[in-house]
């Protein structure tokens, strides 16, 4: 009978603090937009432009992935962290102090803040991959959600080696390892996460068919395979970017037919984040094998940093910020609701979960992301509306920050009533 | 569907089409259907929390000697649903739209987490450990399709 555990949730305020924290790199990342002028856009190796990468990359998407993966355990595997509280306490403090150095010192290059950097982000990352592997280790279903996760966590190893490398000049110079760092980091640790996350949580709370087995099982099998050929392989080539960018847009494909599936037709922007990051991925892919054919020579010069923006922004922002929206009310629900167990009093106060995110809020934020991304590839084309990207960028990070709040702030009063309703039943 | 794992796991995803038909209509304000579906989806739960909670839950604490555990929270939990559903059938009579709609979200949360514990452990064990000759599956089949005989 052991392993049965129907409380193995972390306490709220564990993915919370990641949740909340990641916006905040984001709405740094604008200032600095902002403030470095247009210069910054004429080069991806521009090191402002690190700066702007890792504030979304590291900053945005890794902190709200660590932070969900404290949750995703008990739910998808029955299991959670080992010592979860002193986990999540050291590995937050350390990677959010590791991020912010890292972003500093691109910025505005420093020994110290290097130095501090690799130190805390070496730390914060140590441990929390060690609790990560020590909970893979355990017997747990071999359903792809957890093959998924397996994988996108050794890819997570190895950016985080490849980074600390470059950090420490051990590959200095060599603009490959800088590529591999990228690939492995974009399409291993982050978009095999996606897809490991998105196999469960699509068909379920979308009432959607599941994806085919033959998606599921292979593709990320098959982007570990072209990973490790392109780490093989000097120079990673070209073809294998598209096998690479093949793969999500098969991938991507099956999100649109299963989402077009699904029963639920009820007005979600959820599932619209979803299609824009879907149909990016195929824009993206088309651009990448087609585009020599009738862009011109100006846009195409750009066409690595334009390709980056489009798999950053409106794969892999779109799909983090609208799980966001989805991720934030069914966990406050979920933990009030954990409290109000056959206490219908208590059960009175809950809130339902659109009180927790205003669906109409949520939908302006989506047409807000849409317009900062638009703005974002002008930017790439024309550096000096970079302006403008730097506030609308502003506006819609502080919105996502403005509706967590919100939902936070409603968490805990309705906690406080349930408290208060516990110790002195009417 | 000759284990009971397969068969309640499709039982939980005929109620999720049926939930999923009636919220739909409720988005397009199509109350006439929305009320159909949801007197179907309503019927479907109640007979399913039933064959639970009268057949295999108490066969389920028979045969592994845990009475205050896993069954005593998927129990509060069906209670937890059936007063979500008292609320959605408020707002389904008063035709307010919003307010169902917020309920719903509400009530498939809970749906989907309360369906993965059952489907991921106490049906497994269920089947691991309750007596094949009880023939607890022809009993929850009997209970569940008694509309349809």
């Amino acid at each position: 009978m052991s392993g049965l555990s129907f409380d193995a949730l972390p306490s709220i305020n564990i993915p919370f603090r990641y949740f909340l924290i990641s916006p905040i790199f984001v709405i740094f990342t604008a200032l600095f937009i902002m403030y470095s002028g247009p210069d910054v856009w004429f080069s991806r190796w521009h090191p402002s432009m690190f700066a702007i990468t890792h504030g979304f990359t590291l900053g945005f998407i890794t902190t709200v992935m660590m932070g969900a993966l404290f949750q995703i355990f008990p739910v998808a595997c029955g299991t959670g962290f080992p010592k979860v509280n002193l986990v999540a306490d050291f590995s937050f403090v350390l990677h959010s102090l590791g991020t912010f150095c890292l972003m500093l010192n691109f910025a505005w290059p420093d020994p110290i803040i290097k130095t501090l950097s690799i130190i805390f982000l070496i730390c914060g990352f140590g441990i929390y991959i060690c609790a990560v592997i020590w909970t893979l280790m355990k017997k747990l279903s071999q359903g792809v959600v957890i093959l998924g996760i397996r994988l996108g966590v050794i890819a997570f190893v190895i950016v985080i080696l490849l980074g600390v490398s470059l950090q420490l000049g051990v590959f200095y110079g060599d603009k490959n390892i800088t590529n591999l760092h990228v690939l492995w980091g974009g399409f291993g640790w982050i978009g095999l996460l996606i897809m490991a996350v998105s196999f469960q949580i699509i068909p379920m709370f979308h009432v959607a068919p599941d994806f085919p087995r033959v998606i599921s099982k292979s593709i990320p099998f098959l982007i570990i395979i072209l990973l490790l050929l392109a780490s093989f392989l000097r120079d990673t080539p070209t073809h294998l970017i598209t096998f690479l960018l093949m793969i999500n847009s098969i991938y991507s494909i099956s999100v649109l037919y299963v989402v077009s599936k699904r029963k639920r037709k009820i007005p979600d922007v959820t599932i619209q984040y979803w299609q824009l990051a879907s149909i990016a991925i195929l824009i993206l892919f088309f651009l990448f094998c087609f585009g020599k054919y009738f862009l011109p020579d100006d846009i195409m010069k750009k066409q690595t940093l334009l390709g980056g923006a489009i798999f950053i922004y409106f794969y892999l922002v779109s799909i983090i910020q609208g799980m966001l929206l989805k991720i934030i009310p069914f966990l406050s629900y979920t933990h009030l609701q954990q409290r109000s167990l056959m206490n219908f009093e208590v059960m009175a106060l809950l809130p339902n979960m659109h009180d927790f995110i205003n669906k109409k809020q949520a939908a302006f934020l989506f047409k807000l992301h849409m317009t900062t991304g638009v703005c974002l590839v002008f930017t790439i084309l024309y550096p000096y509306v970079s302006w403008l990207f730097g506030c609308l960028l502003l506006m819609e990070f502080s919105g996502l920050l403005f509706l967590m709040l919100k939902a936070v702030s409603l968490y805990k009063s309705s906690s406080d009533k349930i408290n208060h309703l516990l110790v002195n039943p009417s | 569907m000759s284990s009971i794992p397969d068969y309640m796991t499709v039982k939980h995803r005929e109620c999720d089409d049926t939930f999923a038909e009636a919220e739909s209509a409720v988005a397009k304000n199509n109350w006439s259907l929305a009320k159909e579906k949801w007197q179907l989806f309503t019927t479907d739960l109640d007979l399913h929390f039933e064959a639970e909670e009268t057949i295999l839950f108490p066969q389920f604490e028979k045969a592994t000697g845990i009475i205050a555990g896993p069954t005593q929270v998927m129990r509060s939990e069906h209670e937890q649903m059936r007063v979500l559903v008292q609320g959605l059938n408020k707002a389904l009579s008063e035709n307010k739209k919003d307010e169902f709609l917020g309920l719903s979200d509400t009530l498939m949360v809970l749906m989907q987490q309360h369906n993965m514990k059952e489907e991921m452990m106490l049906y497994p064990m269920s089947q691991q450990h309750i007596p094949m000759e009880l023939d607890i599956l022809k009993q929850l089949k009997e209970h569940c399709e008694a509309v349809l005989n």
